[in-house]
């Protein structure tokens, strides 16, 4: 540098500022490719995340199995509480138990009475936690699962009881699960007995908050939470959780999914029924067509 | 001579590249998957700050913007608009460097808090313009927090164990930069 004379640094400088200002004319773009044309920018990110993560596995799981054996003897340490919670949550459970099969007998049987044909059961792909999402304001995960495993965009994740949340960006061999916990997550839900309809939305918390309930008087804490199926992204009648009313008297949603040890998820394959466009062909003869309403509309209800 | 200090720095600024990756994959790994956790200090922006003090020629812009552009893909947050604010400020830390020069670490300490809670209330607001939805101030007040608290205990690693320092003091140990 000292070697410069004054000119050169002069002109050194110029040109570093018309790059400077470039840079930032640069980033001023993507920021805004990525405000106009989100789904594409994210599907970049996570093609990038992609190409990058499955390479790191292997440094990274060890460390990851690590801090699971620590944190699992940590829990050694309240180990007897454990066992007392355990037998009396075994307890409810032998009673609940008894109360489903004799439920799923009477169930049988009726349904044997109606001669009602029943939807395909829902098929599960399992697949383990690579990443979360490397920043504190944002919920979610990448999982070992990807398009070369037939994953879609939309499909619904869950650990062995409830909803996690649902995927959102695919890459060839990993994908993202944005869980119900981020405040992006939006999610139509009933809640049980009364049948209301809600909006159950993630806001940085624990317990996801729910909006837009019909009639809140009806509402309980502790009602139970399942997804409605209601705009054909996740299938009907998944669990979620029970409602609990916090002290801002807003209803949130505890929920069944235990984020705390999530390893592995499992991904629920998902196809949204066809809906029905031609009423008069379901039942019987073609009918003349001065018969036929214009605007008969059946709305294709699924679960 | 001028050669093997070209050569210095370049294995520095490697070096800063991949402590920068050291971050990233540290930030990825699913420690707790549990929403609510306090938020990390922003070890690369204090590194950052006190080479623009002492070795600026190490932290070229392009480089920090390279990096923080590579934390923006990988915290998943929107692209550029925290880049472009580390940029700016650090730019204009660069610009009044010679202030630090004889001043004293408090006095430095209180700078870099100031700049970094400006790039934050910069990226804040202009988030909030473009109607993108901003991160809760309270996570971003940790964050602020301890990454004031960070900036001491980085310092004192980087001008004692790393032995990086203001004035021009003669060579510098290749074997000293390695982390």
């Amino acid at each position: 540098m000292a070697k410069k004379t004054g000119q050169d640094i002069n002109f050194g400088r110029s040109i570093r500022q018309v790059l400077f200002g470039l840079t930032l004319f640069f980033l001023f773009l993507i920021f805004l490719f990525w405000r106009i044309d989100n789904p594409r920018a994210e599907q970049l990110r996570v093609s990038i995340l992609d190409k990058v993560v499955p390479n790191m596995e292997w440094a990274m799981a060890p460390i990851t199995r690590i801090s699971q054996i620590v944190d699992d003897f940590q829990s050694y340490g309240r180990i007897y509480e454990q066992n007392q919670e355990l037998r009396r949550e075994l307890q409810q459970m032998k009673a609940w138990r008894e109360a489903a099969i004799q439920l799923e007998q009477e169930k049988a049987r009726l349904l044997d009475l109606n001669n009602v044909k029943l939807p395909a059961k829902l098929s599960f792909i399992s697949g383990v936690v690579l990443t979360d999402s490397g920043s504190p304001f944002r919920q979610s995960a990448l999982i070992n699962l990807g398009e070369n495993d037939g994953i879609k965009d939309g499909w619904a994740a869950m650990d062995g009881l409830g909803l996690l949340g649902r995927i959102s960006g695919v890459g060839k061999n990993s994908s993202r699960v944005v869980f119900l916990t981020d405040s992006n997550s939006n999610v139509p839900v009933t809640i049980k007995p009364s049948n209301q309809k809600a909006i159950l939305t993630g806001d940085n918390s624990l317990l996801p908050v729910l909006e837009f309930i019909e009639n809140t008087d009806l509402v309980q804490p502790g009602d139970r939470i399942v997804t409605s199926g209601d705009g054909g992204v996740f299938p009907a009648d998944l669990l979620i959780g029970q409602a609990v009313l916090t002290s801002d008297k807003r209803f949130r949603v505890r929920l069944s999914a235990d984020y705390s040890r999530l390893e592995f998820m499992r991904i629920v394959r998902h196809s949204p029924g066809l809906p029905i466009t031609d009423p008069d062909r379901l039942i019987g003869p073609d009918l003349p067509e001065e018969l036929v309403e214009p605007q008969t509309q059946i709305e294709g209800t699924e679960g | 001579m001028n050669d093997t200090k070209l050569n210095l720095n370049w294995l520095r600024q490697v070096v800063l590249v991949l402590f920068a990756f050291l971050i990233i994959f540290y930030q990825l790994i699913p420690f707790s998957l549990i929403p609510g956790e306090l938020p990390a200090p922003d070890i690369m922006f204090c590194v950052v700050c006190i080479f623009i003090i002492r070795r600026p020629e190490i932290v070229p812009f392009w480089l920090i913007g390279l990096i923080y552009f590579a934390f923006d893909i990988f915290q998943s947050k929107p692209f550029g608009v925290w880049t472009a604010c580390i940029l700016i400020v650090t730019e204009v830390l660069r610009a009044n460097r010679d202030a630090f020069r004889e001043n004293l670490f408090p006095f430095e300490w209180i700078t870099i808090s100031m700049v970094f809670v400006l790039a934050l209330c910069a990226n804040q607001t202009f988030l909030a313009m473009s109607i993108v939805e901003t991160p809760p101030l309270f996570i971003l007040l940790w964050e602020l927090i301890f990454t004031v608290i960070a900036y001491p205990i980085v310092l004192f690693i980087i001008t004692y164990i790393l032995r990086v320092r203001k004035p021009a003091l003669g060579e510098f140990d290749i074997k000293g930069q390695k982390i």
